[in-house]
């Protein structure tokens, strides 16, 4: 059975395939900005709620129905004066008995037992965070790889991708190549690179391909060098928010949008656009997008695959879209959710 | 000797509905101080989502003690049989 998380401004909700059918449940959390999906290392799944006016937390279930609140990273440890604030966790990423959870104000947090959280200080108290500036999603830890070793990368819009060699211990920025997100030439200092989202080969973690603000980019030796692959995007400048990549072929899918200044769908074409030659080339996904102009977007967290074909991706206007051949042709579903920041694909 | 007084707590909705707390708590405690550190203790899920990463009551959280805002900066004496409620502050329009 396929099973659809989809996580929007207001509660999480629970998409199943029966057949050609969908049935829905939810809103998990009701009232909740759901922002990450993720797996326990015991393997109960995860989500994270944030609210404007009470925080965000962490809660974890075995069925996806009965949820129960588990620790959470914190910036306690810090004492009283040092201003950051734990706005939301944007994701988790387990492995080896650990899981990771990114957030912003960006940090790194781990965990084994969903009671503890250790912060990640290589990361958190790197020695360029005092240049760390947030972007317009906020300073945030949005996506983490690792290599099933000692290497991590953590990827912080405005920031760039952190990597380690030592287990989290030290990072090293690693954007060589990569066109900064403010161009110094305009009078401001770079102040980073905004990176919007990364992707792996789980085979090969040093192929690494990278959504920025400005483009599309893919790594060969874990991000000593980037090259910019979005030449045959539909967008000048290669704008978008999420990468995802199917693991059991390859393919790459991306959503490009107009411009920073203009996030919607190049002349309301909706699509997703897919790679079958790690991004030297792009075309237009599969069939079934709409016809009529849709003017809608797609968030760094809200497009996913379970790495056999199936992807989905729900759209900032509450749509879900599903492929269930690795992005040959797509379904929209028949629901209309909130605001969508976070889809996850289950095989159960 | 002196009796703690019990006050009744009451939490925002949505709160309980994430921690799986009662909206209303009896606790005990001499002063406002003193009832939010017996209520964290009891209800420890309830921090993150009514104090920010310093340890003082969110800013868009307020506190009300028998129907009287109070900023929780210091400890003031509650009531037997009192309230203290935390509520959101109103957005929208």
């Amino acid at each position: 059975m396929t099973t659809i998380m989809v996580g929007t401004e207001k509660g999480a909700y629970v998409l199943r395939a029966d057949g050609e059918d969908w049935t829905v449940a939810g809103p998990l959390q009701p009232g909740w900005r759901v922002t990450a999906f993720g797996r326990a290392p015991d393997g109960r799944a995860l989500l994270a709620v944030g609210s404007n006016w009470f925080g965000t937390s962490v809660h974890a279930s075995e069925d996806l129905t009965t949820w129960e609140q588990v620790g959470g990273p914190s910036w306690d440890h810090l004492g009283d004066d040092h201003g950051r604030v734990l706005e939301q966790v944007w994701t988790f990423h387990t492995t080896a008995g650990t899981v990771y959870a990114g957030v912003a104000h960006a940090g790194l947090f781990r965990s084994t037992d969903l009671a503890r959280w250790e912060p990640v200080d290589g990361l958190n108290e790197h020695a360029t965070r005092a240049d760390w500036q947030p972007g317009l999603g906020g300073l945030c830890a949005h996506h983490v790889l690792d290599d099933g070793g000692e290497r991590l990368w953590v990827a912080i819009s405005s920031v760039g991708v952190l990597r380690s060699e030592d287990g989290g211990a030290t990072f090293h920025h690693a954007d060589e190549g990569v066109v900064p997100a403010v161009d110094p030439s305009e009078g401001a200092a770079a102040t980073g690179w905004c990176v919007h989202a990364v992707a792996h080969d789980p085979d090969d973690p040093d192929r690494i391909w990278r959504q920025d603000h400005k483009g599309v980019y893919r790594t060969d030796d874990g991000g000593d060098r980037w090259e910019r692959i979005d030449g045959s995007l539909p967008n000048e400048d290669g704008f978008g928010f999420p990468i995802v990549r199917d693991h059991a072929s390859g393919r790459l899918f991306v959503v490009p949008l107009e411009a920073d200044a203009n996030r919607v769908p190049v002349g309301g074409r909706f699509a997703a656009w897919s790679s079958d030659d790690d991004g030297d080339t792009w075309q237009v996904a599969g069939t079934g997008w709409p016809e009529a102009p849709t003017f809608t977007g797609v968030l760094r967290g809200a497009m996913a695959t379970d790495q056999q074909g199936t992807v989905a991706l729900g759209t900032t206007s509450g749509d879900v879209w599903l492929s269930r051949d690795t992005g040959d042709s797509w379904t929209r579903l028949p629901s209309t959710f909130p605001r969508i920041n976070a889809v996850e694909v289950r095989g159960d | 000797m002196t009796e703690v007084p019990v006050v009744t707590v009451t939490l925002p909705r949505l709160v309980c509905q994430a921690t799986g707390v009662p909206h209303h708590v009896e606790v005990a405690g001499g002063t406002t101080l003193e009832v939010l550190d017996a209520l964290l203790e009891r209800h420890p899920g309830v921090r993150p989502h009514l104090l920010d990463d310093a340890g003082g009551l969110r800013p868009n959280v307020l506190c009300a003690v028998d129907g009287r805002r109070t900023r929780l900066a210091e400890a003031a004496p509650v009531r037997p049989g009192g309230t203290m409620a935390f509520v959101p502050s109103v957005a929208g329009g």
